[in-house]
């Protein structure tokens, strides 16, 4: 064997996927096209936002490596959804997109077990239905037990805008023409998805003093080994299109491609193109337009809510009717992308294809949208290659575990008519799937994975036990003149009883920077947080692990792999269609599934009975 | 787990039915509305003068079961104990004993231990225990049994309840339970439990399947049937908004830029406005009821005033024996009709006196406990006797001089009157054919003639309109006790959203408003997670 593992891709998928293998200890090869394009942010120059952010700190507290990378490469950071409740709250950074690289090449090279590879995959080889290496474009053959393809937009993609379509991966990066055939002959269904971004423009082509500035805030980073608070380097800028613009796009939308047709992928409805926000909200007068630095020393600003495939003379004059914008320059114009991508319902909860036994799939191939939805399957599928090389049960996470687990069985169990892009809505246990809780939540596990190392373990374990401590304080009296004062400041009634931090908690009007003063510094803002949701949100928090615990009753019953759903009498014809293809390893993944109806479950459950 | 109630029981079908409670606070919760009734010496001796010959004192209960034989010839409909017999023989409780005299017997050899027994559920796993429910509106007697877990169907707690009467009592007693902290069992929850508790049995996995497909088949026949009408249209616009809010509101967390908060600000009023149309729904329940399970109709009165001949004039057959002899009745009889596409369930009652016979005293506590659980009351008086109000005809009394007789007559009255003091009641004076041969209505007074059925269809008419002004024929109406409990909880968790919004936690308002959602659902059969996100890109231009 050449290597234990072959990650196809070197985009956030790929990265964390090669991270995961070479840290647990297997030889790992990372192919991809260009070593430019490594950790490439082809998009907006942004991690996290809501429920990305949450994905972050949960690949963080796994031990991945997105959370640290983009702390060391942010150019400001804010909270999220700071009045709507702790559930919701998200952070979300500018990051610089070479920093962004930089770090990510530096935190590769580091790992002994991993070597880079320029190249094309040509083809996935196999013996008896089992993965057993790549073929390279140049016709070189690379031995391997486990493949993962994580190939992003690049399979097969082509570029638009307006008239003018090429062949071609993001940013001007080669397309890869090879592979897609290859999986066809493996059985496998591509599918073909779309996306696209703005156009970039030069910073000193914009009037700034046109616009709203939008400040970083003063908060904790993505990663729980980051000690320092971020200083906040740069600004964004806020302005809005008008009747103008929108006139514009109305008289041109006969060029838009996806309104005359020639584009058949399906595009995402969270990530609307300026003309698709016009033409189906006509009643809106205007529509925001953020302005974000692409990094610190980068002359050209990416200009988020202006996506497009309108050709580029429509392009200009739309941009110029933005108020700021009207001189501005060009850098690059929007563009829409077509790929090839997997149907993901083809994929086990491992993320592993069925059909082919040692191959893993990861990120936009398996039909997800966003760096941080990649980078979490990536570490995943990862992490899943390595445990088949062991002959180790799969790791899975479950939809009340974590927001990997939503995403990935929301993937494998549901499929998905659009690229997918994580919200919070989609995670039924949300109060739980908190963003300061993601250590407590899976760094137990990432060390027993060996992918958290002892430093990050021997911190995780300090909080708990801080944690711990400061909850015991919290049932405790308080000095008298510390909160009648803060009762004062409150205008809330001073009650006769002495009161405590946890008293104090519950009550409505106390926020988190009332009760900072009143405890000890040495208690992190982490973990005074971390515990004044436990006790505000007790009563909730109650509920939702009795409704856990009711799931996972159905979750804990497997169903046999090998199942044939069309012997079992009183199926309906749907269901065992539906079960046949998607293959539940347990009755709450077949719950799940659509077209399964409670009677098929039951009828499921009397037959697994009987066997 | 949560803890279910439900009627396990085929609905519709004979007098008798089970209401079986499974989950941690089973017994909790059957110990809140059951008490155990322990033969006391008494009681014993009581029983032993009703037939001191054939009944064992150990097998009496006192007032429940009446022992056969001792019901006056011809009165055959309440075949309650054929019922339960087959019902216990069924379910294999006990034995294998034929009759239920024996089954019970056995089921209670251990009196004399059980003297020493606190009237609470539990002490006996496996066991039938005689005793009461006590509902708000009703209190019946029956048996319940308690398996402890995991020696149950479902593996769980489990106490199951054996009661008189149809579905009225049984809803009674599942409306109760939820009361108490249970919640009504969804389609196949027993048998999913028991399945997840390791229960099911290779028996009783065969033809389960079936059960399933048809229960499943008849759900969505019947929730179809359901929101076709006013009450479905209703629901969905209830739903539609509460769905609406859900929509704005998550949009709001997942979208914070473009949403610039355009539905925090109106939350409070909507939840307020769906709480109360919810609330204006619940309140139609008891008409609800009606209009599923027919009007019930009690007729009341003292001895000999002529009840039974009118129950027989309304069905228009010698359905109840009628004999001069006050006293004649001294069981429930009950009966139905439908009249102009209503149902009326008629139930004759032992006419009410103080009396020195045992059967009769029975009798008359039957009737007070008919009383109620009616939706209306007939009082029958004899028009003939003097003054027009008093009760007892002339043919009545065989006790002491006159005098005394009227004014006993008098407090027994106004004791009858009281029992009925909040009930719907129309006052039906018989016999006006003796008196000045005028029919007809006068308020809620009706002057009729059973013997010649006179006026008989004006009465029935004016039970009709009652019946029909009371909003029940429009079909807004909640029709079952699942369906009752459901929007109580929407309900509870509206409240619990709107005291919820002080604390500035839009995520923890989505989990009421879903929680209320979902209520909402087990009545409509929609699922809204799916929608949600649909409906935000819909219905709000976010995403960038």
């Amino acid at each position: 064997m050449d290597y234990d593992i072959i990650v196809i891709g070197g985009g956030h998928a790929g990265c964390e996927a090669a991270l995961a293998s070479a840290r647990i200890g297997h030889s790992t090869l990372l192919v991809c096209l260009s070593y430019d394009a490594i950790a490439l942010m082809p998009c907006n120059p942004s991690i996290g936002g809501t429920a990305k952010g949450h994905l972050v700190r949960e690949i963080d507290a796994l031990g991945g490596e997105m959370g640290v990378c983009a702390d060391k490469s942010l150019l400001q950071i804010k909270m999220l959804n700071r009045t709507k409740g702790p559930a919701v709250y998200s952070l979300r950074g500018q990051a610089d997109k070479k920093w962004y690289h930089n770090n990510m090449m530096s935190a590769l090279d580091a790992e002994s077990n991993l070597d880079l590879l320029e190249s094309e995959v040509a083809r996935i080889e196999t013996e008896n239905g089992k993965v057993s290496g790549v073929e390279l474009a140049n016709g070189e053959r690379i031995t391997a037990k486990a493949v993962v393809i994580a190939t992003g937009v690049y399979l097969n993609g082509r570029t638009i805008i307006g008239e003018e379509t090429k062949s071609s991966g993001p940013s001007g990066y080669a397309p890869a023409t090879m592979l897609s055939n290859n999986l066809l002959e493996l059985g496998i269904e591509i599918r073909r998805f779309k996306t696209g971004t703005p156009a970039r423009i030069y910073r000193d082509s914009i009037d700034f003093s046109k616009m709203e500035i939008q400040e970083g805030e003063d908060v904790y980073s993505f990663s729980f080994m980051t000690e320092e608070k971020l200083v906040n380097l740069m600004q964004c800028y806020l302005t809005y299109t008008n009747q103008t613009t929108h006139e514009i796009i109305k008289s041109n939308i006969h060029r838009s491609p996806l309104y005359n047709g020639s584009i058949k992928g399906i595009g995402p409805r969270y990530c609307p193109s300026i003309e698709d926000k016009v033409m189906r909200f006509a009643d809106k007068l205007r529509h925001q337009v953020f302005i974000e630095p692409e990094g610190y020393d980068n002359d050209e600003v990416y200009v988020q809510g202006m996506s497009s495939s309108l050709p580029k003379d429509v392009q200009e004059a739309m941009y110029h009717s933005i108020s700021g914008m009207e001189n501005c320059r060009f850098a690059k114009y929007a563009y829409a992308i077509e790929y090839d991508c997997i149907n993901p319902i083809e994929l086990s909860p491992a993320l592993a294809v069925k059909k082919v036994t040692g191959l893993y799939s990861a990120g936009q191939f398996n039909g997800s949208s966003g760096y941080e939805e990649a980078a979490a399957q990536g570490l995943m599928a990862g992490i899943n290659a390595c445990h088949y090389i062991e002959n180790k049960p799969a790791f899975i996470l479950g939809r009340d575990k974590a927001y990997i687990g939503v995403l990935i069985d929301d993937l494998t169990t549901k499929g998905t008519p659009e690229p997918y892009r994580m919200m919070t809505a989609r995670a039924e246990h949300r109060i739980y799937l908190r963003q300061d809780n993601a250590d407590q939540r899976l760094t137990e596990d990432g060390y027993r994975l060996g992918l958290v190392k002892e430093d990050r373990y021997t911190r995780y374990k300090a909080k708990l036990a801080q944690i711990e401590e400061l909850e015991n304080l919290s049932h405790k009296a308080l000095p008298k003149e510390q909160t009648s004062a803060l009762l004062t400041v409150l205008k809330e009634a001073i009650p006769e009883h002495p009161l405590t931090l946890a008293d104090l908690m519950r009550r409505p009007s106390v926020q988190f920077e009332h009760l900072r003063p009143l405890v000890d510094s040495k208690y992190s803002d982490n973990v005074l947080e971390t515990l004044q949701v436990q006790i505000k949100y007790e009563g909730y928090l109650k509920k939702e692990f009795q409704a856990i615990h009711e799931q996972q009753r159905l979750e804990g019953k497997a169903i046999p792999v090998d199942l044939d759903y069309k012997t079992i009498k009183g199926l309906r014809i749907e269901a065992q269609q539906k079960l046949n293809k998607i293959k539940p390893l347990n009755l709450g993944q077949a719950s799940r599934i659509s077209g399964v109806s409670p009677a098929d479950i039951a009828v499921l459950i009397v037959y697994l009975q009987k066997r | 787990m949560s803890t279910i109630v439900a009627i396990a029981t085929a609905l519709g079908a004979g007098g008798i039915g089970i209401v079986r409670l499974s989950g941690e606070d089973a017994l909790q919760i059957a110990n809140g509305i059951f008490a155990v009734v322990r033969s006391s010496k008494k009681e014993m001796l009581r029983a032993e003068e009703v037939k001191p010959e054939e009944v064992k004192p150990e097998e009496v209960n006192p007032e429940g079961i009446k022992p056969e034989g001792i019901k006056p010839e011809g009165i055959s409909s309440d075949d309650k104990n054929n019922n339960h017999k087959n019902i216990i023989e069924e379910r294999n409780f006990c034995t294998q004993s034929k009759n239920i005299e024996e089954s019970r017997n056995l089921c209670t050899q251990t009196k004399n231990a059980q003297n020493f027994l606190s009237n609470q559920l539990g002490q006996e796993p496996s066991k039938l225990i005689f005793g009461e429910v006590r509902c708000s509106e009703f209190s019946d007697k029956g048996y319940a049994v308690y398996f402890k877990a995991p020696n149950s169907f479902t593996g769980e707690d489990v106490v199951e309840f054996q009661i008189h009467g149809g579905v009225r009592i049984l809803d009674g007693i599942v409306r109760e339970c939820v009361k108490h902290g249970a919640v009504p069992a969804q389609k196949g929850e027993f048998t999913k439990r028991a399945f997840l508790n390791g229960k099911m049995t290779l028996a009783d996995a065969e033809g389960v399947v079936d059960m399933i497909n048809a229960e499943s088949a008849s759900a969505v026949r019947a929730a179809y049937k359901l929101m076709d009408g006013e009450f479905g249209k209703q629901m969905k616009t209830i739903e539609a908004r509460l769905f609406e809010l859900i929509c704005g509101l998550e949009a709001s967390l997942d979208f914070p830029d473009e949403m610039e908060d355009e539905v925090l600000p109106q939350t409070p009023a909507v939840i307020n406005g769906i709480i109360s149309e919810i609330d204006s729904l619940i309140q139609t329940a008891d008409e609800g009821r009606i209009a599923k399970h027919g009007l019930k109709i009690v007729l009341v009165g003292s001895t000999n005033v002529g009840k039974s001949s009118l129950m027989n004039a309304i069905l228009k057959r010698e359905r109840a024996i009628v004999t001069a002899t006050a006293g004649t009745t001294r069981d429930l009889v009950s009966e139905s009709i439908e009249y102009k596409g209503v149902k009326f369930n008629l139930v004759d009652t032992a006419g009410i006196r103080e009396s020195e016979d045992e059967i009769e005293q029975i009798g008359v506590k039957r009737a007070k406990d008919e009383i109620k659980s009616a939706d209306l009351v007939l009082y029958v008086k004899d028009a003939s006797a003097s003054s027009g109000n008093s009760g007892n005809g002339g043919n009545s009394g065989n006790s002491g001089n006159s005098t005394q007789n009227t004014i006993q007559n008098a407090k027994q009255q106004s004791e009858l009157e009281k029992l009925f003091s909040d009930k719907v009641v129309f006052i039906v004076e018989n016999k006006s054919d003796k008196r000045d041969a005028e029919y007809g209505r006068n308020c809620d007074t009706f002057k009729i003639s059973a013997k010649f059925s006179k006026g008989i269809n004006v009465l029935l008419d004016a039970i009709y309109e009652m019946f029909k002004t009371g909003g029940v024929e429009s079909g807004e109406v909640v029709t079952s006790e699942r369906h009752l409990s459901a929007l109580a909880r929407a309900n509870d968790a509206l409240e619990n959203a709107i005291n919820g919004l002080q604390n500035n936690s839009t995520d923890c308002t989505l989990i009421d408003l879903k929680c209320a959602s979902d209520a909402l659902g087990e009545i409509t059969g929609t699922t809204a997670s799916e929608e949600i996100i649909e409906q935000i890109f819909s219905r709000f231009c976010v995403g960038k």
